[in-house]
């Protein structure tokens, strides 16, 4: 892909994390970013997610619910896309932690009204991540991994499931840590402890 | 042998590429199973190469169920155990085969997409016994089994 090539800036300070579905890559995450906060920074949620039916409601609301019941007290973004936006609102010291890849790909490539190449929709992507990260003092990437089965027919979801691995191979090749979450159990793959 | 596994999209090809960049300068055969028909496996070891690199091993599968109906084990004897004795007779040859995990999904509906899946799961077991090294890929970062 292009941007890969063309990038020239290392990141420092992403750490990755992923998992199949309840995992409990969001609380690892969560308690990762706050057990990382720096002293004058906030702690900031980009969410990704738009609430569509009765189940997402709930799902988000337990997120918010969670985060509430924290000591640390978490400040929320809704971002579903153009993530870049949100640079102005961030300040250095900032932990950043967003929730999740899989929805905010989605977003962009189903629910963007401009009509974009796939090497766009990730150039732009790549470029979100790197000038979020430079707006704040750690950024934190939550995904999931949905790479263990057959690939499928759709030509839009397969390029959808390739497009979401190309992005895992990028930020993982540029993040401080990554971390894969096994039914709650946190992998070191990269970096941490 | 070298098999190398892991999920779709997971940077597989190119960590065989980055971790063996010696084996890619001269005499190597890379066979994409994706456009390569099973048929032209055997012929691969007549090739003057010393690293040959089967990738797409589920995909050949695949193909020898929809053709012949062959299963994992027919399908090991007839294209991969000839590269296998072909690797013995040097010890310069080294054979990798790359296989994508499909095999942690939904039953599928399609009987013989079940059987290509639980087939792909029998043969990797099996080249997990006879590989001498065993990587799982995790979007670049590789585990050794």
């Amino acid at each position: 892909m292009s941007c890969f090539k063309e990038e020239q800036r290392t990141a420092r300070g992403i750490s990755f994390i992923s998992g199949g579905v309840r995992s409990g890559k969001s609380s690892f995450a969560e308690k990762w970013a706050e057990g990382n906060k720096k002293r004058d920074g906030r702690l900031v949620y980009i969410a990704t997610a738009k609430p569509t039916d009765h189940e997402m409601i709930e799902r988000i609301r337990k997120h918010q619910h969670d985060r509430l019941l924290k000591n640390e007290s978490w400040i929320t973004i809704e971002q579903e896309r153009d993530l870049s936006n949100i640079c102005g609102q961030l300040r250095p010291a900032d932990t950043v932690l967003v929730d999740c890849l899989t929805i905010w790909l989605s977003n962009e490539m189903f629910a963007h009204s401009e009509q974009r190449s796939m090497q766009e929709v990730q150039r732009n992507m790549c470029e979100a991540l790197h000038y979020v990260q430079e707006a704040c003092s750690h950024l934190v990437i939550v995904s999931n991994d949905i790479f263990h089965e057959m690939l499928p027919e759709a030509k839009e979801t397969k390029a959808y499931v390739q497009a979401l691995g190309q992005l895992h191979q990028y930020i993982v090749r540029h993040a401080g840590a990554a971390v894969k979450l096994e039914f709650g159990k946190p992998i070191w793959m990269k970096g941490g402890r | 042998m070298r098999f190398v596994t892991g999920g779709a999209y997971n940077g597989k090809k190119t960590w065989v590429k980055e971790t063996f960049p010696e084996r890619f300068e001269s005499h190597f055969a890379w066979i994409n199973c994706y456009e390569t028909k099973n048929a032209d496996l055997a012929d691969v070891t007549s090739v003057n190469a010393s690293t040959i690199v089967i990738e797409g091993v589920e995909e050949g599968l695949k193909e020898g169920i929809l053709s012949k109906s062959v299963n994992g084990e027919a399908f090991f004897q007839a294209y991969l155990a000839p590269l296998l004795e072909w690797e013995k007779e040097h010890e310069k040859r080294k054979v990798i085969m790359i296989g994508t995990d499909i095999t942690k999904g939904i039953v599928p509906l399609d009987k013989e997409l079940r059987e290509w899946r639980d087939e792909t799961g029998r043969l990797y077991q099996k080249l997990f016994r006879k590989a001498d090294h065993v990587h799982l890929i995790w979007f670049g970062i590789a585990e050794t089994l």
